[in-house]
């Protein structure tokens, strides 16, 4: 019989007294032989202690639970951050569709100013003012060369000369707007307006509200334009157009 | 959530109770910052949880050593083991893991201790009782229960004693030879200060 088997059933009590003594006598003299025992020895001391396999038991069930959790927990905190990235890019979306059908529906006041402004034709002005003033003359025929600095003297003259003469004062204040000086055409159109020169009025109160618009003032604008589509103006149908695109 | 509801000497106590509410406790305050150490040198959420389960039966097996007294907070002592675990874990895998600092290399001068390889050898032995032939791993598990051979000769079926003692001793034949050709078997009982306990059981 080989040496461990004998052990192991020595350890078993399987052994009668002969054998168990000689085994004893081949412990003292074999070192492996007594490893083995060692061992044997260890392997019940260790895997037999119930106090250790139940908290190994009850340690395995709290781990569980405790995994169990936090996955739970991280699961909530992945919905959590779902959650706040999609209402962030709904906010984008939201934000840049905003963005987006405003400038379509709202235009910027230079691309409205562009759409909208055109130079006041001459030949109007010229039948308005067919008064034999060749000074008058001579600053339309400048105005219509574009030749806007010499026109805008020569209009300041004949205002000072005559400040009634609201033809020149428009035309003055057309010049400025080609200039890009709207605060002085502004001030033109206005005074215009105010002296209630039912010709001129109009054209004023159109110019004006365009000047505004460029100038970023859409507020100042729009009781001029309603007043335009009242009114049933010459500018009817772009008062209103214009106030549409504004709201 | 974390909360000092017990005294280091309650949950010295109640882990001998093996109670459930303290061992989740512990979970609950000293996981998550041994999970990130370990994670951020190249570690694994699972390697967290292998290390922290050996740390706590470490810590078992010395709270059961009678004169067993703590020199810190019980955190601070289950984080000690688990640390000296994770960096025996890391130089024994120097290929594995990242090499963050020179601290790998102070590994506690008591460890591993007799606690470690105590829960190491018991590691080692249930492997290799898990791996034995169905018929044998149960009649094993029975004798650790302490099951008499005769009631073992019936609930295994078997048709005598005799049959079941034959059974026995081939079995454990079976498995010692198997745990004793372990090289890692060799090595820890060469750093095992000595045996304990008298006759096995079997």
């Amino acid at each position: 019989m080989k040496d461990l088997e004998q052990l192991v059933q020595f350890l078993d009590g399987e052994l009668n007294e002969v054998e168990k003594q000689q085994l004893i006598e081949k412990l003292k003299n074999n070192p492996g032989l007594s490893e083995k025992l060692d061992l044997i020895k260890d392997f019940d001391a260790l895997t037999g202690d119930k106090q250790l396999s139940g908290f190994e038991d009850t340690l395995k069930e709290v781990e569980v639970d405790f995994m169990k959790r936090k996955q739970a927990t991280s699961r909530l905190q992945l919905k959590f951050w779902m959650q706040v990235a999609a209402a962030v890019l709904i906010l984008i979306s939201a934000a840049t569709y905003f963005l987006v059908i405003k400038e379509k529906t709202s235009p910027s006041a230079d691309s409205l100013y562009a759409s909208y402004y055109q130079k006041l034709p001459a030949d109007y002005a010229t039948r308005s003012n067919e008064n034999g003033n060749d000074l008058f003359i001579n600053a339309i025929k400048l105005y219509n060369e574009n030749r806007y600095d010499e026109a805008i003297s020569i209009f300041n003259k004949i205002i000072q000369a005559d400040p009634s003469n609201n033809a020149a004062r428009l035309f003055l204040g057309i010049c400025y707007t080609e200039t890009n000086n709207f605060q002085k055409a502004s001030g033109l159109f206005n005074d215009i307006l105010i002296k209630h020169d039912p010709i001129f009025e109009e054209h004023a109160a159109w110019y004006l509200s365009l000047c505004y618009i460029k100038t970023k003032k859409p507020d100042l604008a729009k009781p001029l334009l309603n007043n335009l589509v009242e009114t049933r103006s010459f500018y009817v149908g772009k008062a209103s157009e214009l106030l549409r695109k504004l709201k | 959530m974390k909360s000092n509801i017990y005294t280091d000497k309650e949950i010295v106590e109640k882990i001998l109770q093996s109670d459930k509410k303290v061992l989740s406790f512990l979970y609950e305050h000293n996981f998550d910052s041994l999970k990130r150490k370990i994670t951020s040198e190249g570690g694994t959420e699972s390697d967290a949880q292998d290390i922290f389960h050996d740390a706590l039966m470490i810590l078992f097996v010395k709270i059961q050593k009678d004169g067993f007294e703590l020199t810190s907070s019980i955190h601070t002592f289950l984080q000690a083991i688990a640390r000296n675990l994770w960096k025996k874990v890391l130089a024994s895998n120097p290929g594995r893991f990242k090499r963050i600092n020179d601290e790998l290399e102070i590994i506690s001068e008591e460890f591993p201790d007799e606690e470690y390889l105590h829960i190491e050898r018991r590691k080692l032995y249930l492997k290799y009782l898990s791996e034995l032939p169905e018929d044998c791993k149960r009649m094993i598990q029975l004798i650790i229960k302490g099951v008499t051979l005769k009631e073992i000769t019936r609930v295994m079926a078997y048709n005598s004693l005799e049959f079941t003692k034959t059974k026995r001793y081939r079995c454990k034949v079976m498995l010692i030879n198997k745990i004793s050709a372990d090289p890692l078997y060799n090595e820890l009982k060469n750093e095992r200060s000595g045996t304990t306990g008298s006759i096995p059981r079997w």
